[in-house]
């Protein structure tokens, strides 16, 4: 970029856009600081409300109660590592389908683009899905954390629009010179889409980090539960005792008693911690991927 | 202009009809790669499809679904008897229909403004704080939204009382009811959806910016002729999969933010058939609404696609 | 160069899943928990090898979202599970969800894979869950207990004791299910009137504010009366823990339970029918109603009831309680919470019982029940299990006198002591557990109870000594005191709707018909002629679906039987 000089009207624009920027950002980063602030706060303290910006009584019991158990570390290895074997899968597979798709002149393109939009609307339900894993033995292993969730059409659609806007020039000049279609794909493609391939990296990591219902409905296995089904536990299990305790359903004295003194954690506090907790290991790894947000190398590889 | 494809190409591809295996042949490689796209859909989309026939069946758990013995329309039917259908629907589009009005610019005029920001240390961190509310469960948003709405301790009320002014209940308010949703939606979903946009912006040519500069084009100019129609295919595309998604006007979020107060508006298509359908045959009775839903999507987006055709480049299929 | 760079992307592509695979083949051998190991020390213990009972691991489902709360951490090795497993040989598999519960038990059923043991409410076989298992009893899932149950007397204890008697006509013996027995209830009181918990309902009000007042609690015991009380709070300028004006009367989450402001409409009634003016008539259909919505408009309108009352979330719900914001709040005594927080801070906020309120017949209102609970926890074994004997086993020892000191207690020596034939805690072991729960649930205290043992009570079986009691029971007592439970040992009319031969018609238009929600957009109308009409629709709608003929009919058959409450 060469420089400019910025007219009065730039700057009042500049002026305007920063601030509406900045008041925005103030709005969705409060509630973090408020989670933050909660999440360590002696939960039955919190109860009692005006906890703004910091916590009042301070405690590291939440997220005490949280990594305690022995699990948690498995858990957390089973969503790292699901999450980069999935990443890294999906986007590959997803990107030779749109590379597929995009390519110009494609017989019958209409009908698979339909073939695979056709599955966005319309679904067999849990049932039937229950009852396919079952058949292909991926119930309680790992690879039911894997398969089910390696395509999403509407990550291959975004994709395909970003290489419809590649210069068919480009893999020509490469077909001549006698490249085969894995290296067109490869070489010239892949390049020059490190963007869209980093946004669907990160919908993709985002979506599978946060999925808690496929540990939970798929697997019983303890060690095999990933960390967003493990805290969900977690929350559930201390609403079903707080539940009971006061009155839900079990009548029985020495339940209560105990449940009585869940020593401030309560599963509001817990909530509070588990978003943090499994919030912060995305926020640290979209930096590493902005890398990949500048424009491709587009500039300088034709002479136009 | 970049996006338009070059009309020169080098290798002759076969037009004619009967050539068409030559064609076929020509593009194996990108059949080849599509291959296993194609089998994962037929095992985990297609095969368990079968399960929407729970919708017209007395499912019986030893017959299986395909044993089961029929019972046609009967669900369809009482959901479209039912009184309150026409009123659940109303509500359904009109939430929809105004979340597509509001809620679906909104992220693109984020990326644009992040866009604009020229310093990119400070529009990395505006990014990600941006999309920092996307990661809250609607939970524990609408916990927040009513703590500062209440009508007894709530932050706004407080500034009014102080003001003098009394104490609004404001999520029982049936007039508020839409924009509070709307709103709270284009908070949580506005710092994600960008991203797409701001992915689609990289592609730019900054040189494209100064050719136009020194043609003496001015900032709306530079907008309105390189910025947009660089990401109009991204629009039309994100605009396409919205509409199929129109009558989910957000399960989650209406759910909790419901108040039997608003409810005359605030009553959608999935939260009404949760209520009705915890009687027999729930299963049945939610595949068959949720099949309801499918099929007038599946309408709704041939007729779009046919439209978007006729009037751009930018389409589906 | 960019090719091997290619291939080496590739390669580490691949090596990834392979890298993943060989890890579940080690982890699925590390966390082979099987009790192969223990067999041995089973035997070990002196039991000669011809008595040592067979070894059998068995899968038990808590289908309850969150009921994995109570489970061990260690399920085979804790102190119970091992006694267990020595006398009957039966370890189990255990585990939970956090889901919903139907959603669960119909893709258990609709797949084939239903657990050996499974636990899961059952509270009546029209809709919910109770429907699910009916079904799935119908359609061949469940095992059918008739044949075993005089070799398990405990079990056929439990499936005998602490029902009603009309639930257990209708619905666990429904002429459907043919005669046969599928389900065991759990949960249950054992028989006796003393067992039938007390849950404790009605209007509590801060003891301060009555105090300033000068009002006595018991003396509200009438609609006009609250009425006049609200308003003298509302007018009193009271402050809750913040210093901020408080909300004369709500209720917690969701507005449960807004019913207690409008208890002098009610009468003991244990079924949708109410007898007025000589005459039967569908509860939904009767003036009360109409009385008892505008009286609660009133409140609201006049300020006296919190707005949010309906839309509370369990958080705001919590936050109102805990600070002293309601100075009358309608639901149970809500002790667990305002014991850890509101009481510690300011004791002299304590909340009193009002009243209780007299209903229509000039008897105070209190809580109804038959002489057995109506829907409970039930356990069911699968069709498939292939050892019932073990299953049944373990449930029988479980709820023997044995199992349950077991169950409760826990090891004699090591967690209690018997003194006078009734247990006690070891002081430094009740020390560690009141400090550390999750001891507790370690030593296996917490799963059994509640989900395993049904026809029983441990209040009643192991009543507390005085000094036992701690101020907090001995405050829950002082209210049950006040507001004994009334027992109407009947069979409720509601069962025999389900013999109106267009009893489903009626269902399929009203089932889910939520009056509930038409009642809350009521007390929120413009006005009071709105109001009433929107009540006025909500009525009609029973009518269309038929009310006041199956209102005949039940009239009717009524008669047939002497039996019968309303």
């Amino acid at each position: 970029m060469g420089t400019r000089r910025m007219s009065a009207a730039d700057k009042i624009y500049s002026t305007l856009n920063y601030t509406v920027l900045f008041l925005f950002c103030l709005t969705a980063l409060y509630p973090f600081i408020y989670f933050l602030a909660l999440s360590f706060n002696d939960g039955y303290d919190a109860m009692k409300g005006g906890i703004y910006f910091y916590p009042r009584v301070f405690t590291l019991e939440n997220y005490s109660k949280a990594f305690n158990n022995p699990q948690v570390l498995n858990a957390f290895w089973i969503s790292v590592s699901r999450t980069l074997i999935v990443t890294l899968c999906s986007v590959m597979l997803t990107s030779l389908l749109a590379y597929g798709l995009s390519r110009k002149g494609l017989p019958g393109r209409k009908y698979i683009v339909f073939f695979f939009f056709f599955t966005t609307l319309f679904s067999g339900g849990l049932i039937p899905t229950f009852i396919l894993y079952r058949q292909i033995h991926i119930i309680d292993t790992y690879w039911v954390l894997v398969l089910p969730v390696l395509y999403d059409f509407f990550n291959a659609i975004v994709m395909k629009t970003f290489f419809d806007g590649i210069p068919p020039s480009l893999s020509e000049s490469a077909r001549i010179d006698g490249a085969s279609e894995l290296s067109v794909f490869a070489r010239i493609i892949l390049p020059l889409s490190m963007p869209v391939l980093a946004t669907i990296a990160l919908f993709v990591g985002v979506g599978v980090w946060n999925d808690w219902f496929t540990g939970q409905f798929f697997i019983s296995k303890e060690n095999l539960q990933p960390a967003a089904t493990f805290l969900n536990k977690m929350i559930s299990e201390a609403s079903f005792q707080t539940m009971t305790g006061s009155g839900g359903g079990s009548s029985i004295q020495n339940m209560s008693q105990s449940q009585m003194e869940l020593r401030g954690v309560t599963p509001e506090a817990l909530r509070m911690t588990f978003v943090i907790i499994i919030t912060t290991p995305i926020l640290c790894v979209y930096p590493f991927l902005q890398r990949f947000f500048v424009k491709g190398v587009l500039v300088g590889s034709l002479k136009e | 202009m970049i996006v338009k494809e070059a009309k020169v190409e080098v290798m002759p591809i076969p037009k004619k009809k009967s050539e068409t295996w030559s064609r076929v042949w020509y593009f194996r490689h990108a059949y080849l790669f599509m291959l296993p796209a194609v089998i994962w859909y037929l095992v985990f989309s297609y095969y368990p499809m079968y399960g929407v026939l729970i919708a017209f069946k007395d499912f019986k758990y030893n017959l299986g679904i395909m044993g089961s013995p029929w019972e046609g329309l009967r669900f369809f039917k009482q959901f479209l008897n039912d009184s309150s259908f026409y009123s659940v629907l109303k509500n359904t589009l009109s939430i929809s229909g105004l979340k597509l009005l509001f809620g679906f610019p909104a992220p693109l005029v984020l990326a644009l403004m992040l866009n604009a920001v020229m310093r990119s240390k400070i529009k990395r961190i505006f990014q990600t704080i941006s999309y920092l509310p996307h990661f809250v469960s609607w939970v524990v948003v609408v916990t927040l939204m009513q703590k500062i709405l209440s009508p007894n301790v709530g932050l706004v009320n407080d500034i009014r009382e102080k003001m003098g002014l009394d104490s609004i209940f404001f999520m029982g308010m049936p007039s508020l009811f839409y924009p509070l949703v709307i709103s709270s939606d284009i908070w949580k979903g506005i710092g994600w959806g960008s991203i797409i946009y701001l992915a689609a912006l990289t592609n730019i040519d900054p040189h494209l910016y100064e050719a136009a500069e020194m043609d003496g084009a001015g900032r709306w100019s530079k907008l309105f002729k390189i910025t947009l129609p660089t990401l109009v295919p991204t629009i039309g595309i994100l605009l396409i999969f919205s509409l199929s998604g129109i009558l989910n006007a957000g399960f989650d979020q209406i759910w909790l933010m419901q108040t039997p107060a608003t409810l005359s508006v605030s009553e959608i298509l999935d939260t009404y058939v949760l209520k009705t359908g915890i009687q027999q045959g729930q299963f049945a009775y939610s595949t068959a609404i949720g099949l309801f839903k499918s099929a007038i999507s599946l309408v709704l987006i041939i007729t779009v696609n046919k439209v978007a055709k006729k009037v751009s480049d930018v389409s589906l299929w | 160069m960019r090719k091997t760079r290619l291939k080496g992307s590739l390669g580490l592509a691949a090596a990834i899943p392979l890298l993943a695979m060989s890890m579940t083949a080690c982890s699925d051998n590390g966390g082979n928990n099987e009790p192969n190991a223990t067999a041995g020390n089973a035997t070990n213990t002196g039991q000669k090898e011809a008595d040592a009972p067979k070894q059998v691991t068995l899968t038990f489902l808590s289908a309850w979202n969150g009921g994995g709360a109570g489970f061990p951490q260690d399920q085979v090795n804790n102190p119970v599970a091992k006694a267990i497993r020595e006398k009957t040989g039966v370890t189990l598999k255990m585990e939970s969800i956090t889901t919903s519960e139907v959603e669960k038990l119909n893709t258990m059923f609709a797949s084939g894979t239903v657990p050996d043991i499974v636990n899961a409410p059952y509270w009546s076989t029209t809709g919910g869950e109770g429907q699910v298992i009916k079904k799935a009893a119908m359609e061949g899932q469940l095992l059918d207990l008739t044949p075993y149950l005089d070799k398990y007397p405990n079990i056929k204890r439990l499936i005998t004791t602490g029902i009603a008697k009309d639930f257990a006509e209708f619905d666990m013996n429904s002429p459907d299910l043919q005669g046969k027995q599928y389900i065991i209830p759990t949960e249950t009181p054992d028989g006796s009137i003393e067992s039938i918990h007390n849950w404790n309902y009605g209007l509590f009000a801060r003891g301060d504010i009555l105090k300033a007042l000068n009002v006595n609690a018991a003396d509200i015991d009438t609609q006009e009366k609250l009425y006049d009380l609200l308003e003298k709070i509302k007018n009193g300028n009271f402050k809750d823990i913040s210093g901020k004006p408080v909300i004369p009367a709500g209720t917690l989450h969701n507005g449960w339970d807004s019913s207690q402001f409008t208890k002098g409409w009610t009468g003991y009634n244990i079924s949708d029918f109410r007898e007025e003016d000589g005459k039967l008539n569908f509860w939904a259909l009767s003036k009360d109603e109409e009385d008892k919505m505008l009286y609660l408009r009133k409140l609201i309108k006049d300020g006296l009831f919190d707005p949010e009352a309906f839309s509370n979330t369990d958080t705001t719900a919590m936050e109102k309680l805990t600070t002293g914001k309601l100075a009358v709040f309608g639901a149970q005594p809500m002790l667990g919470d305002l014991s850890k927080t509101l009481y510690k801070t300011n004791p002299e906020m304590q909340y009193e019982l009002l009243g209780p309120m007299k209903n229509k017949n000039g008897e105070i209102a209190t809580q109804v029940e038959k002489p057995g609970r109506s829907g409970f926890p039930a356990i069911f074994l699968s069709a498939k299990i292939k050892d019932p004997d073990a299953a049944l086993r373990y449930l029988d020892f479980v709820n023997s006198d044995e199992g349950r000191l077991l169950a409760y207690w826990g090891i004699e020596g090591k967690d209690y002591t018997m003194v006078d034939g009734r247990p006690q805690w070891i002081p430094d072991v009740k020390k560690q557990f009141d400090e550390n729960p999750d001891l507790k649930r370690d030593e296996g205290l917490n799963f059994l109870p509640g989900r395993f043992i049904g026809a029983f009570s441990d209040t009643v079986t192991w009543p507390k000594t005085d000094d036992q009691k701690t101020q907090w029971d001995k405050l829950e007592e002082s209210f049950s005191v006040k507001m004994p439970i009334k027992i109407i040992d009947k069979v409720s009319a509601t069962y025999l709707e389900r013999e109106w031969p267009k009893y489903q018609q009626f269902r399929d238009k009203v089932g889910s018909f939520d009056f509930n929600a038409e009642l809350q957009k009521a007390y929120f109308a413009k006005s009071d002629e709105e109001a009433l009409k929107i009540l006025h629709n909500a009525q009609e709608k029973f009518k269309d679906a038929g009310a006041l003929e199956m209102t005949e009919f039940v009239a009717q058959k009524a008669a047939e039987r002497n039996d019968i409450g309303y």
